[in-house]
C-alpha cells in the first residue's frame, strides 16, 4: 500500500457545494460532516484532477502521447471500467486537519454529555461551522430596466480562505514514475474548485506530499519537464 | 470508451493584471439586512478589508460589453459576445417561445465562462464614509416619512488588485475572445465602467491604469512549463514569460471598433458654475476630530485621505427630479416622462427601472468653511427662542484672492484653498443621459436653464437664500452634435445655430412630448 496526500490551501473564499440549501436562511449550502466541519467529497476531488489531467494531456503534442494517456487510465480509470481498468488511486475526502476534528469532537461529545444531564450547551455544531464559513449574497440585474431581476437573490455559504485541507490518495500498489508525474503535474494544474470557480470563489493551492510528509511535488515536476520536451 | 471525450482543449491561457482604484465613494454591500446602517460593507472575514467578488466585477464588466455592442435597454442574446466571454445565461428572452425540444438543443450548446476573475481584497481603509440621504415629498417639499437611509461608501483611492485568466479553447475563435477582453479591458482603463451600487448617482466611478499581461501557449512545452510554475516559490528557474501590454497594444484587435462600433447612444452635459450663494447639503459628519463640530456641516468626501466639499449626485438628482416634475405639471404633460427618465420604483406592484439619467458627484473648489450661527424667533413675542440656538457650516465661494484675504481676516487665521487666485468656475457637473429622446433634451436644458440662472437652488436652506449657482460654460455633446455655452460679463455667448438647434429640442418638448 502507498500512500499520497494532496494538501489544498484555499487562496480565496470557497464552496464544495452540496446542491441543497437551509429554507429561508442558504440557498447554496456547503459540504459539512456531522461536526460542522467543512470537507471536499473524495469523488469530487478525482473528477476535478482528472479533468486537469485530461486539459494537460489534450495539449501534449509530443510522440509518445499513448504513454501518458495510458498513465493517466491507470492513474483515474476509465468510465464504465471493469475491475481490470479500474482506477488504480483511491481518492479520500479532503478534510480540515485531524487532531483539530477530533479536539472539537471530544468537546462537542462534551456539550451532548451537558444537554443531557440539563445544562445549556456551550458549543453546537452549527457554531462549529458558521466559525469557518460565512454567507455571501448576489443578485443579477436585468439589462433592460437596470433593476435587480425577480427572485435572483441568492445567498451562498462560503468556507473562509487560508485554510488547509488534506486528501489521502492511496495505492494498492507503488504507482510508475509516469503516474506520480501525471499526478504532480495535475496537482499543481488545479487551481480552481468548487462552486463560482470562475467568479473568485475556490481559487487553491495545491501540493502534494508523500507518506513520511515530504514534498514530493518540485520532483516528480521536473520528472514530466524532462519527459516532455521533445 | 476512453477519456478523449472530457478534454476542454485549452490551447491557450492569458493572465492579466492591474490595480483597479475608486475615484468616487463606493458601495460594495454585504446584503445583509442586519448592521449599523442599512448598507454596510462587504469585508474580508480574514483581513477586514473591502471585498470586491469576482462576480461583481463579471457582472459590470458583461453589462459594459452588451451595451456597448446592443445599446442599452437591450436583452441579452446568444449571440452576443457578452455571451461568448463569460458563459450562456440560464435563459434567454428570445428564446422563451420555443418549445421544449428546441430550448433543450439550444441548452445544449450553453458554454461556461472562459474567463476566470477572481475576487479581490482591497487596500485597508482608513476613513469609511457613512453617506445618508432621504426622499423628499414633491408636494410638500419636506422628508417623506420613514424614507430616511444610510449606506457605508469606501472612500475614493481605495485600490483593488485585479486579476483574470482568460482560456482559450481550440474550437473558439480566438481573435473574438480577445477583442471582447481588450474591449472590457479598455473600459476599465478609461474609467468607462462603474462597480457597486448607485452608479447613476455618481458612486462607484474607478479605473486601472495599467495592465499586466502573460500569454501562455500550452501547445508550446517552454510555455506549459511557465504556467504550471506560474508564482510557485520554487518556479523562478521556469519562469520564461515576462508580462507585457502585446495583447492591448495588438493593432489587429483594435480592428473591432471598426468591425463592432459603439452602439451606446449617449447625450452628455458638463456644465461649470460658480457659487452665487454659500450651499449647504446637510451631512452628519464630524470633521474636526475630538472638537465640537457644527449643529450642520456640508457634505463632504475623502478625496486622498482629506475631506473636501461636495455636491452628491442623490442631491442633484433630487433636485432636478423635482423641477423636472413641476414643469411637467405646469405644461400639463403626463408625470411619465420624468418616471422614465429618473427611473421609479413601485412598491405595490414591485416594478422598478433606472434611471436612464447618470449624475456624477462633483467637488466643489476655491471654497472656504465658515460657521453662521442662528437662531429661530418666536413669531409671536419677537423674541428669541429659549435653547433654539444652532451653528451651521455651509461652504462660501472664494472667487476673488481678495475676497479670500478678506474672509481669511474676519476669521482670524489664515486658511489655505487649493487656488485662491482662480476666480473662475467651482463646480463642474457631468450629467449623461442614456437613449435621450428629442423631448428629453429639451427638458433637460430647461432644467439646466433654471439651474444656470440661480433659480433652482441645491441643497438645503434654500428658503434663507443657500444653494444657488450661476452659469460659467456648458457644454453638450450628443452624436456628432457639440453645442457650447458661456457667459462673459453676464452676457450668454452662443452661436445662432447652437441656439436654434437647441431651441428645437424645447419645441419638440412642448409638442411631442406625451
Amino acid at each position: 500500500m502507498e500512500i499520497y496526500y494532496l494538501k489544498m490551501l484555499l487562496l480565496s473564499d470557497t464552496t464544495f457545494g452540496r446542491g441543497d440549501g437551509v429554507a429561508g436562511l442558504i440557498d447554496q449550502e456547503v459540504e459539512h460532516d456531522a461536526n460542522g466541519f467543512p470537507y471536499l467529497r473524495g469523488r469530487t476531488l478525482k473528477g476535478l484532477l482528472s479533468e486537469e489531467c485530461d486539459n494537460l494531456i489534450g495539449v501534449l503534442s509530443e510522440p509518445p502521447l499513448s504513454r501518458w494517456e495510458q498513465a493517466a487510465e491507470h492513474l483515474f480509470g476509465i468510465p464504465g471500467s471493469t475491475l481490470e481498468t479500474i482506477s488504480k488511486m483511491h481518492v479520500g475526502d479532503a478534510c480540515l486537519p485531524q487532531d483539530l476534528r477530533k479536539a472539537v469532537k471530544l468537546q462537542l461529545d462534551q456539550e451532548q454529555e451537558r444537554e443531557r444531564r440539563g445544562q445549556e450547551r456551550r458549543l453546537t455544531e452549527v457554531d462549529v461551522l458558521a466559525s469557518l464559513t460565512t454567507i455571501r449574497r448576489q443578485t443579477a440585474i436585468d439589462p433592460e430596466d437596470g433593476a435587480p431581476v425577480e427572485h435572483s437573490l441568492r445567498s451562498s455559504r462560503v468556507i473562509l480562505r487560508d485554510l488547509c485541507f488534506t486528501a489521502p490518495l492511496l495505492f494498492e500498489k507503488k504507482p510508475t514514475a509516469d503516474m506520480v508525474a501525471l499526478l504532480a503535474v495535475s496537482t499543481l494544474a488545479l487551481q480552481r474548485v468548487g462552486s463560482g470557480r470562475n467568479r473568485g470563489r475556490g481559487h487553491v493551492h495545491c501540493i502534494l506530499h508523500d507518506s513520511i510528509g515530504e514534498e514530493i511535488t518540485q520532483e516528480h515536476f521536473r520528472y514530466f519537464e524532462q519527459e516532455t520536451r521533445g | 470508451m476512453n477519456r478523449t471525450r472530457e478534454r476542454r482543449h485549452i490551447i491557450k491561457r492569458i493572465i492579466v493584471r492591474g490595480v483597479l482604484v475608486l475615484d468616487k465613494p463606493t458601495c460594495l454591500g454585504n446584503g445583509d439586512a442586519e448592521g449599523a446602517t442599512d448598507m454596510m460593507l462587504l469585508l474580508d472575514s480574514i483581513s477586514h478589508n473591502p471585498l470586491l467578488t469576482g462576480s461583481s466585477i463579471a457582472g459590470a464588466l458583461r453589462n459594459y460589453l452588451h451595451e456597448y455592442q446592443c445599446n442599452y435597454t437591450k436583452s441579452e442574446s446568444r449571440d452576443n459576445i457578452a455571451a461568448k466571454l463569460f458563459g450562456n445565461l440560464f435563459a434567454y428572452k428570445d428564446e422563451s417561445n420555443k418549445n421544449e425540444a428546441e430550448k433543450i438543443a439550444l441548452r445544449e450548446k450553453d458554454s461556461q465562462s472562459l474567463l476566470i476573475i477572481h475576487d479581490a481584497i482591497g487596500s485597508t481603509i482608513h476613513n469609511v464614509e457613512i453617506r445618508d440621504g432621504v426622499k423628499i415629498d414633491g408636494a410638500t417639499g419636506t422628508a417623506s416619512h420613514k424614507a430616511k437611509y444610510d449606506l457605508e461608501l469606501l472612500p475614493a483611492g481605495t485600490k483593488f488588485p485585479l486579476n483574470f485568466e482568460l482560456l482559450i479553447e481550440k474550437d473558439k475563435d480566438e481573435n473574438e475572445l480577445k477583442q471582447a477582453f481588450v474591449l472590457a479591458l479598455e473600459g476599465l482603463k478609461n474609467g468607462e465602467i462603474a462597480i457597486g451600487m448607485k452608479k447613476r448617482r455618481g458612486f462607484g466611478r474607478c479605473h486601472v491604469d495599467e495592465w499586466q499581461v502573460w500569454e501562455f501557449d500550452l501547445t508550446k512545452h517552454s510555455d506549459r512549463i511557465a504556467w504550471l510554475t506560474f508564482e510557485r516559490p520554487w518556479g523562478k528557474p521556469y519562469a520564461t514569460k515576462l508580462p507585457s501590454d502585446k495583447l492591448l497594444s495588438n493593432t489587429h484587435l483594435q480592428k473591432l471598433k471598426v468591425d463592432k462600433p459603439d452602439k451606446r447612444d449617449r447625450l452628455f452635459i458638463t456644465a461649470k458654475f460658480q457659487l452665487a450663494s454659500p450651499l449647504l447639503i446637510r451631512s452628519g459628519q464630524d470633521l474636526i476630530q475630538n472638537k465640537c463640530s457644527p449643529d450642520v456641516v456640508h457634505l463632504h468626501s475623502y478625496r486622498k485621505d482629506k475631506p473636501e466639499p461636495v455636491v452628491s449626485g442623490t442631491s442633484l438628482a433630487g433636485v432636478l427630479w423635482h423641477r423636472a416634475e413641476r414643469i411637467v405639471n405646469t405644461l400639463d404633460k403626463n408625470l411619465q416622462i420624468v418616471y422614465d427618465l429618473f427611473g421609479f420604483v413601485k412598491e405595490e406592484s414591485k416594478q422598478a427601472k433606472a434611471s436612464r439619467l447618470v449624475i456624477h458627484e462633483s467637488l466643489i473648489e476655491n471654497t472656504v468653511d465658515i460657521v453662521q450661527s442662528r437662531i429661530a424667533i418666536d413669531r409671536f413675542t419677537g423674541g428669541a427662542y429659549n435653547g433654539a440656538l444652532f451653528q451651521e457650516q455651509p461652504v462660501f465661494s472664494i472667487s476673488k484672492k481678495e475676497d479670500s484675504q478678506k474672509i481669511n481676516k474676519v476669521k482670524g487665521k489664515l486658511k489655505k484653498s487649493s487656488n485662491t487666485s482662480s476666480n473662475t468656475a467651482h463646480i463642474k457637473l457631468e450629467l449623461e443621459l442614456r437613449q435621450p429622446k428629442g423631448y428629453e433634451i429639451g427638458l433637460l436644458l430647461l432644467l439646466l436653464k433654471d439651474l444656470w440662472t440661480g433659480d433652482l437652488p441645491i441643497g438645503g436652506t434654500s428658503s434663507i437664500g443657500r444653494g444657488r449657482l450661476q452659469g460659467v460654460e456648458a457644454t453638450i455633446v450628443w452624436q456628432q452634435h457639440k453645442w457650447v455655452i458661456s457667459e462673459e460679463n453676464r452676457k450668454l455667448l452662443i452661436s445662432k445655430q447652437d441656439k436654434d438647434e437647441m431651441e428645437e429640442f424645447v419645441k419638440k418638448f412642448l409638442e411631442q412630448a406625451p
